[in-house]
């Protein structure tokens, strides 16, 4: 494999361990952590290309900016579980069902 | 050397080898720990083993570069780690005396620390995470010091705050040790500031990160790199106006405080300025030297009072590392321009400080125990209700007794020969600066002897006089509950004593040190003098305090100052955290009144002209007023009445079925539907997920036909 797979290879295993996560941790917390695998999988295959294809570092500016937004991101996400606490007292997804039919 | 591939290793020296060996071991100790720690019983005797066998390798590096000269040292090998936009980011490692004795110093001590928490820790469920977490706080600190570059050494130096972060909160279910690990993460965090910002500064002026070979040129961005570099490290070391997040510390495992105030953490700090002290400004040395000998009396003032075991050897920490500081500030003093003696006291200082944090340890660790036994319920840190002790401990107050005389500065101990560099030091600085300058050796000899004080205090209020416990409600066969002397946790205590006299620092000469080539010492009677400060300073703890504890009435604005750190907590409360609670509620209030009103408006007047505007009520108006009107003009009465039966018929049969038909094939099928909106989030991302899989498969089978 190349470079540039095996980085692929990684980025895609990282996606599929968050999607993993997001999907079956009933901890609001642990399907963050999910999300949060997702975008550096993301970031990832963004440096990956930039450093194949392309010189320059666009690929590196663009990881960057969603590791900017992660943080942005994280720190809405957590005061919404903070709120969802407060209010359900527990960060257990599936008991959050208020929004059925 | 730089190394271009993984064969190039084979060239490279033993030591530097092994060196580079050590943290990746203890990361993979970490790894391990924490995926199999829990079924492995917590895996205690493999960290121990681990460490041992880093221990003895760190042992070699130190030994081996010690039997070199200093011209033919650094070892330095390097590699490249990334390139980015054609710049190349190495790393490295660089060995010499310093470094490896610092990586002698914190495997060693990291090994003692682990054979000490065997029995300490042994009850503890999550005990499979404090092993791992160990094991990571090590292999940060010797990355950390074996760093050729500042941006590896950031690094490391992060990983270092992220441990103690989850080390001293490991008790985070309780209230207090989550609060001081946050607290101790958010000072380092405003402190790391400053050194990122110097790392810009760096790589705009110069390109490179690495540090040898920089050096003060006379220009401001210099003195601004030396200013954040400071920052950070007063930050990690615990220096005004950071130290606030070193006494709560305290609320982690006693082990651990041990470790943070040895040879993780916050030696970090001391150890970057002794690799930076050259780029540092005349007027950044002035700095140090001040913040050093104003922490250093600060902290032992504070240190007078306290009454929990642990919270005095805090305070006394601060103040050592103070005195480290200011020796770094006064270093150019000595002919040699080295800093010898602030580096030499981190090594002495390290080896006494652990020994004096386990005592500690196995005190409250004892009493706990002995409280269990004999029902009793008092405060096992709080150093009012112990006393006597040194009949239930004899070999654990021998022990401390060689560290307190290392504090204090007796001769024979390593602390006379190093606190004593770091004075006359400081004395040489003031004859340079003349005048004012002389505040900084004064409040460093009344911090030497106000150590001496409180370390006496601490001695006779756990060791000497009577047991105090039934003043605390204890029953009288108390003092027989005690457990009996575990070896595991006496003998790390004896080796750290044999460390803290004079025979490793110094084999020849116990009254002066023989690897510090310096002309620190040329008058012969200064020492005796200092250690004649810390005999009248013992001298005065002994009689002030022979019959126990003050009593609490004698008491004032000075005790308080004293006991609650000159308040520095409380105005940091009032100057920083309510006033940002302050902003922060008002935010919420913006957020609630102005964003939410605005919505809530929006919907407001979107459901009033809805109902008015309803659709029956038109459907209504709509009949009366048009359709009734234009029927009965068409059809005449009379027929009306043969084809209403007609229509009558048709719309049972025919309209109705079809209508109702559709009703329930609606109601029906939405019922059915209406089961996946279940309000399970994860669902709803699984049939999304799902669709986009669906999507993604069908556009490429359209594209790739």
């Amino acid at each position: 494999m190349s470079a540039l797979e095996l980085y692929l290879s990684l980025s895609a295993f990282l996606f599929c361990l968050g999607v993993f996560l997001v999907l079956t941790r009933r901890n609001a917390i642990m399907a963050l952590l999910g999300i949060e695998l997702i975008l550096n999988a993301a970031n990832l295959n963004f440096v990956a290309f930039s450093a194949k294809y392309n010189g320059e570092i666009d690929g590196q500016m663009a990881a960057l900016f969603v590791i900017v937004m992660a943080a942005a991101e994280v720190a809405v996400a957590f005061a919404i579980v903070l709120n969802v606490y407060q209010r359900f007292k527990t960060v257990n997804i599936d008991e959050i069902d208020t929004m059925k039919d | 050397m730089q190394l271009h591939t993984l064969s190039d290793l084979g060239k490279v020296h033993l030591p530097v080898l092994l060196a580079a060996v050590i943290p990746v071991l203890m990361l993979l100790g970490f790894v391990i720990l924490a995926a199999w720690g829990r079924r492995m019983n917590g895996g205690g005797w493999l960290a121990v083993g681990l460490h041992g066998l880093t221990a003895l390798m760190g042992f070699f590096v130190c030994w081996s570069t010690w039997q070199e000269d200093n011209e033919f040292l650094p070892w330095h090998i390097w590699w490249e780690w990334f390139q980015v936009g054609g710049k190349s980011i190495t790393m490295g490692i660089w060995i010499d005396h310093k470094s490896s004795s610092m990586l002698g110093l914190v495997t060693g001590i990291t090994f003692l620390v682990h054979v000490f928490s065997l029995a300490y820790i042994a009850h503890d469920e999550m005990r499979h995470r404090y092993w791992g977490y160990l094991s990571l706080f090590a292999a940060a600190m010797c990355g950390l010091v074996l760093a050729d570059n500042l941006l590896m050494m950031f690094v490391f130096w992060e990983l270092v705050g992220l441990a103690s972060y989850l080390l001293i909160g490991f008790w985070f279910k309780e209230e207090l040790p989550a609060m001081a690990s946050q607290k101790a993460f958010i000072v380092n965090r405003i402190a790391d500031a400053g050194f990122i910002m110097a790392l810009m500064l760096l790589w705009a002026k110069y390109g490179s990160f690495q540090w040898a070979g920089l050096h003060f040129q006379g220009n401001a961005a210099d003195t601004l790199i030396g200013l954040g570099l400071l920052i950070g490290a007063i930050g990690k070391s615990a220096q005004f106006p950071f130290q606030v997040w070193l006494p709560d510390a305290m609320a982690g495992p006693t082990p651990v405080s041990s470790l943070i105030h040895a040879a993780t953490m916050v030696v970090a700090g001391v150890y970057l300025l002794i690799r930076m002290h050259p780029l540092m400004s005349p007027d950044l040395h002035v700095l140090m030297a001040c913040i050093g000998a104003g922490t250093a009396l600060i902290a032992a003032i504070s240190a007078l009072t306290q009454t929990d075991i642990k919270r005095v050897l805090a305070y006394s920490t601060i103040s050592q590392l103070g005195f480290m500081v200011m020796g770094i500030g006064v270093g150019p003093a000595n002919e040699s321009g080295e800093v010898n003696f602030a580096m030499f006291h981190l090594l002495t200082h390290a080896f006494f400080k652990c020994g004096l944090f386990l005592v500690a340890g196995y005190v409250i660790h004892s009493l706990h125990a002995a409280q269990e036994k004999a029902h009793a319920h008092f405060d096992a840190q709080d150093m009012r209700f112990m006393g006597g002790l040194r009949r239930q401990m004899p070999l654990v107050f021998v022990a401390w007794l060689f560290f307190a005389a290392s504090l204090a500065g007796l001769p024979l101990f390593s602390g006379f020969l190093s606190k004593d560099g770091i004075l006359i030091g400081a004395m040489h600085f003031a004859e340079r600066m003349g005048g004012w300058a002389w505040v900084v050796p004064g409040a460093a000899v009344v911090a030497s002897f106000l150590t001496a004080f409180y370390i006496a205090r601490q001695g006779i209020l756990v060791f000497m006089g009577r047991n105090r416990a039934q003043g605390a409600g204890a029953k009288e066969d108390f003092q027989h509950a005690f457990p009996k002397t575990d070896w595991r946790m006496v003998t790390p205590l004896l080796i750290l004593a044999f460390a803290s006299t004079w025979v490793i620092f110094s084999p020849g000469n116990p009254f002066h040190p023989e690897y510090l080539k310096t002309s620190a010492h040329e008058s012969p009677l200064l020492p005796w003098a200092f250690a004649g400060i810390a005999v009248l300073g013992i001298a005065a703890a002994a009689i002030i305090f022979r019959k126990g504890p003050l009593p609490n009435r004698a008491q004032g604005w000075v005790f308080d100052l004293s006991f609650k750190h000159f308040f520095l907590d409380d105005i940091y409360q009032s100057l920083i955290v309510r006033p940002f609670l302050a902003l922060s509620r008002l935010l919420a209030l913006v957020d609630h009144f102005v964003v939410d009103g605005a919505v809530r408006l929006v919907a407001g007047i979107v459901l009033r002209k809805g109902h008015r505007a309803s659709l029956s009520e038109a459907g209504e108006w709509l009949d009366h007023q048009v359709i009734d009107p234009v029927a009965n003009e068409i059809i005449q009465p009379k027929e009306q009445h043969s084809i209403s039966r007609a229509t009558a018929w048709l719309d049972q049969q025919l309209v109705d079925r079809i209508v109702n038909g559709v009703a329930t094939l609606v109601m029906r099928s939405g019922k059915r539907v209406g089961k996946l909106q279940s309000g399970k989030m994860q669902l709803y991302l699984l049939y999304s997920l799902l669709a986009m899989l669906v999507l993604l498969l069908t556009l490429m089978f359209i594209f790739t036909g």
